[in-house]
């Protein structure tokens, strides 16, 4: 696609319409570039940071590995195999087992979810534009105005990005994902020679509970929760591979390995430097040259990352029919606007991003594990594409009024029953955690209420088109 | 009837959308359809791989610090 004559509302990628082999733009290369930039941006810092509080750097690694590995997995089975093989994006398919009305509710809580992170990563790019410039020339800023309208352009840039779609983050992450592997090698290298190899491997988490097993599944299940929270943003990106190996492996090279390598530098940082926060320690440990330069990869990776979360909450709003006949630039736009108003309580937002995280994790696992039970049980990988797009009431997908009312309540009792295990915002623990973690026990209860209810109430019924 | 016809027969009206965007669904329906359309899905290798990964690098690392901090 290059950009003569181009024209995003001619294009089936800005639009929630299936894609076919032809206009399929990933190979397996360019989707692990685009998927690695993805997954490098500043969350897995800030993971590492929530990590480094309860276990040692080792510790984290093989927890991070183990807990992306498994969900990650275990989410991309159930996203990336139906988007590929019918060219349709996450939100369209989700009508599959929570109906049309049902998915639009879903999305407007995603919606919510998905803007935060734009404003928390535009806000960080404002601050690395404020850090570069104070280390370049000694002035300090510390006016909040400035911040906030440079978190703006950020947001801009982020609009213009997602304005001109996935070709373009391609060919970005292509140059930047493996500059910003080397960076994190780079700094993991800095950190060891300037505190010694030794202090890394010996470095005592912050502020862990006494039980030493405890603290490991607390940094396991961080893990697992970010593994699935990829979830909202994977079936927009599976619909423009050209294979299905190409949707579903490099998924595990970005979100697993190149995120835990990110993850490796956040804590890392966070023990020896006591930030995670890259904005603050790049410059002080890599020097004014490189120091700058990594952190305004960084920043490209949080631009790139945003762009993607947005086109993807886009393409799902293109199935309601208000936003259908909008051009793209106006449904992104429409979606860009409470971000803009967003960053002018960006600070925060930012301080307490883990909360935006424990939210993340209450609500993917269930899902995941709904359509999991859907698709490959009750389905058994067939869906009706014309059912997907049948908006009336003679689609299969109908259930009760558009809604499948047995996941919806799944959905709804499995939160709660998160909180039987951990509190995702305070990470206070209840003994039950310590064999089955809150995201395995969310999960389990979610594919076993879904299996047993949906039998009884779907399947029995004949509702859904089972 | 060709498969096309039987899609706009069924779907017609029934999209949310304008004719023409309709009338595209309709096409890529129709090919998606087809037994020429055909996105290979993953082979019995990619799911072993997948269990493997799943066993060796998600669970074994859990079982491993189980034993050792338990």
């Amino acid at each position: 696609m290059d950009n003569q004559g181009f024209n995003a509302n001619k294009e089936a990628q800005f639009d929630v319409l299936p894609v076919l082999k032809d206009d399929r733009i990933y190979s397996f290369g360019k989707y692990t570039y685009v998927i690695t930039g993805f997954a490098l941006a500043t969350w897995c810092f800030m993971i590492g940071g929530s990590l480094s509080l309860f276990v040692g750097f080792k510790t984290a690694i093989v927890a991070s590995i183990a807990g992306n590995m498994i969900a990650v997995l275990v989410m991309i089975t159930a996203t990336m195999i139906p988007s590929s093989k019918y060219g349709t994006d996450n939100y369209t398919t989700a009508a599959s087992f929570l109906g049309h009305n049902g998915t639009k509710a879903l999305m407007v809580l995603l919606a919510i979810i998905q803007a935060s992170w734009v404003i928390v990563f535009s806000s960080m790019v404002g601050r690395s534009a404020i850090n570069i410039f104070s280390g370049i020339t000694g002035i300090v800023v510390e006016s909040k105005l400035v911040l906030t309208i440079l978190g703006l352009i950020a947001a801009l840039i982020v609009w213009g990005l997602a304005i001109k779609g996935p070709a373009l983050m391609g060919k970005i992450n292509t140059i930047f994902a493996p500059i910003i592997v080397v960076i994190m090698i780079g700094m993991m290298i800095i950190i060891s020679k300037d505190f010694g190899w030794s202090s890394v491997m010996s470095a005592e988490p912050l502020s862990p509970f006494d039980s030493e097993w405890l603290n490991f599944l607390i940094a396991f299940e961080l893990s697992l929760g970010a593994g699935f929270s990829w979830w909202p943003n994977m079936g927009g990106l599976a619909r423009l591979c050209k294979t299905s190996r190409a949707a579903y492996w490099p998924n595990i090279i970005g979100l697993v390995f190149a995120a835990t390598l990110g993850t490796a530098v956040g804590v890392a940082a966070a023990l020896l430097l006591g930030s995670s926060d890259p904005t603050s320690w790049m410059i002080p440990l890599g020097g004014i040259l490189i120091g700058s330069f990594a952190l305004f990869c960084v920043s490209v990776a949080n631009l790139t990352a945003c762009s993607i979360i947005t086109y993807n909450i886009c393409i799902g709003f293109k199935q309601i029919k208000f936003f259908f006949t909008k051009k793209w630039v106006q449904v992104t736009g429409i979606f860009m606007l409470p971000v803009f108003l967003g960053m002018f309580i960006a600070t925060p937002l930012y301080d307490n991003f883990y909360i935006i995280l424990g939210l993340a994790c209450t609500i993917y696992s269930p899902v995941v594990s709904i359509q999991l039970v859907d698709y490959f049980i009750f389905r058994k990988q067939n869906i009706s594409v014309r059912d997907l797009y049948n908006k009336s009431e003679t689609s299969k997908y109908r259930f009760w009024n558009g809604v499948n009312w047995v996941a919806v309540f799944v959905f709804i009792t499995a939160i709660p029953v998160y909180y039987i295990f951990l509190d995702p915002v305070t990470l206070v623990a209840t003994p039950a955690f310590q064999y089955v973690t809150a995201t395995g026990g969310a999960t389990l209860y979610s594919l076993i209420s879904y299996f047993v209810l949906g039998k009884i109430f779907l399947l029995r019924k004949a509702k859904g088109g089972y | 009837m060709s498969n096309l016809e039987l899609i706009n027969k069924e779907l017609s009206g029934r999209t949310g959308m304008e004719a023409d965007a309709e009338q595209d669904l309709f096409h890529r329906i129709a090919q998606i359809e087809s037994s020429e359309f055909n996105i290979q899905p993953l082979l019995k290798a990619d799911w072993i791989g997948v269990a493997c990964a799943i066993l060796l690098l998600g669970v074994a690392p859990v079982m491993y610090y189980a034993m050792k901090l338990l």
